[in-house]
């Protein structure tokens, strides 16, 4: 039901096999860098960057939600398997913020999308932004495609997002 | 004589730039939410009424957008779940088209001024889905006049977004109504637009049989905002002018203590 599809980000080829070595090389190293007018050296860490696709099965919790904002919940598979939440605001357009709780901490965001479709069936596509999280992920941020479809009778989603993530 | 054309045409670009005039006609917003019970489904109502001074007839109306508080749920109201194409409403009225397209119900007054007279037409009106229009939730306000003149209108309709205290707009756009030879345009003085469920009937397959239901209706958050919903109307004339109105609908009394949620 679930594909989860990890590339590395950017052209493909040799160049692109190469920069997801060194990324993911980059990735495991951890430095210590002094910084310039501090007292104290700051531990730094090379993001990963990691080209993601998940779809997330949502479904409506009527307690909630309130109005025209849904609260879902459910489970996501793909590159970040784990537990999502979202309450989504659908108006003339959908604004949801998210929070996908995955091996290791979890990963907050919000996404804007058109709404299509004229029946029972809504599909809606637009972006998402990853605003940081908690654990590994406290410092997640990137951006993707967000798409998705809103029975209107249940208020359940299919929500697939894709796109590029660091942390 | 270049330097004259220049100036006029420079005064005539101000002149487009400038905000459009407050129109000499008068509108009147009343709104209400029936029922109005926080966190369960309700129907918006919608009655504006325009007047012209000294009785005259007001000139014709080129935009109405409607707003409606932030928070009130209109597209996921559970109506409208199928769309009522042109075709089917040019050909057969709302009548034809599915009864899970119909959103809502409502009444409007028009006047055409004959001579030195006014006429005066009240019609049905049937607020059906249209299919989605620049990604945006349609609709189509029909609107069935019958006597003194037999008249079917369609005034197609978007759900679009507002700002805060806002949760979105119903843009109206009323195309112009040509009446009698020589005639001016038909003017709408009054519309009242009722979006839910009330006088509304679904049907839905179960177990290979059609079973009727009642639709959801427009949800209500949880709490109210302070001072009351609030509700405004603007309206564009056909003269280059505008008007609002604004209406507030007070916030309900608290349900008592261990009543049920949404029904």
């Amino acid at each position: 039901m679930l594909m989860a599809i990890i590339k590395p980000s950017g052209g493909g080829g040799t160049v692109a096999t190469l920069l997801s070595a060194l990324l993911a090389v980059a990735g495991v190293l951890a430095w210590t860098a002094p910084i310039a007018g501090a007292g104290a050296p700051l531990r730094a860490r090379a993001a990963r960057s990691v080209s993601t696709a998940d779809t997330a099965h949502l479904r409506y919790n009527e307690n909630r939600s309130s109005g025209s904002w849904l609260y879902e919940e459910g489970s996501a598979l793909g590159t970040f398997p784990g537990a999502m939440r979202a309450n989504c605001n659908i108006t003339a357009t959908l604004t949801a913020n998210f929070t996908i709780y995955v091996h290791g901490g979890s990963i907050n965001g919000h996404a804007r999308a058109a709404v299509h479709g004229s029946g029972l069936y809504q599909s809606f596509g637009g972006w998402l932004v990853a605003t940081g999280g908690t654990g590994r992920y406290a410092h997640a941020h990137g951006r993707g495609g967000f798409y998705g479809i809103l029975n209107r009778n249940t208020y359940d989603m299919t929500v697939q997002t894709t796109g590029t993530l660091l942390y | 004589m270049r330097g004259a054309r220049i100036a006029l045409l420079a005064a005539l670009g101000a002149a487009t730039l400038a905000a459009p005039a407050q129109a000499r006609e008068s509108l009147r917003l009343h709104a209400s939410l029936k029922p109005d019970r926080l966190d369960e489904q309700t129907t918006i109502g919608f009655d504006f009424a325009i007047t012209a001074p000294g009785g005259g007839v007001p000139s014709p109306l080129t935009a109405v957008t409607l707003r409606y508080p932030g928070n009130v749920g209109i597209v996921v109201s559970g109506l409208g779940l199928d769309a009522c194409t042109p075709t089917t409403l040019q050909l057969r009225g709302p009548a034809g088209c599915r009864s899970d397209a119909h959103m809502g119900t409502g009444s409007a007054t028009v006047e055409i001024p004959v001579g030195q007279s006014i006429v005066r037409e009240s019609a049905r009106v049937a607020i059906v889905r249209a299919e989605t229009k620049d990604e945006r939730f349609a609709l189509t306000f029909y609107v069935e006049g019958s006597s003194p003149i037999v008249a079917h209108l369609a005034l197609p309709a978007l759900l679009l977004d507002a700002h805060a205290p806002f949760g979105g707009s119903v843009a109206i756009e009323p195309p112009l109504i040509a009446s009698l030879p020589e005639a001016p345009y038909v003017s709408v003085v009054r519309l009242h637009a009722a979006i839910g469920p009330e006088h509304l009937i679904y049907y839905r397959r179960e177990r290979g049989r059609s079973v009727a239901y009642r639709p959801r209706g427009v949800r209500l958050p949880s709490s109210c905002p302070r001072g009351g919903w609030p509700f405004t109307a603007a309206v564009g004339f056909l003269d280059g002018t505008h008007t609002s109105a604004s209406a507030k609908v007070p916030c309900p009394r608290p349900a008592p203590a261990g009543r049920h949620r949404r029904g």
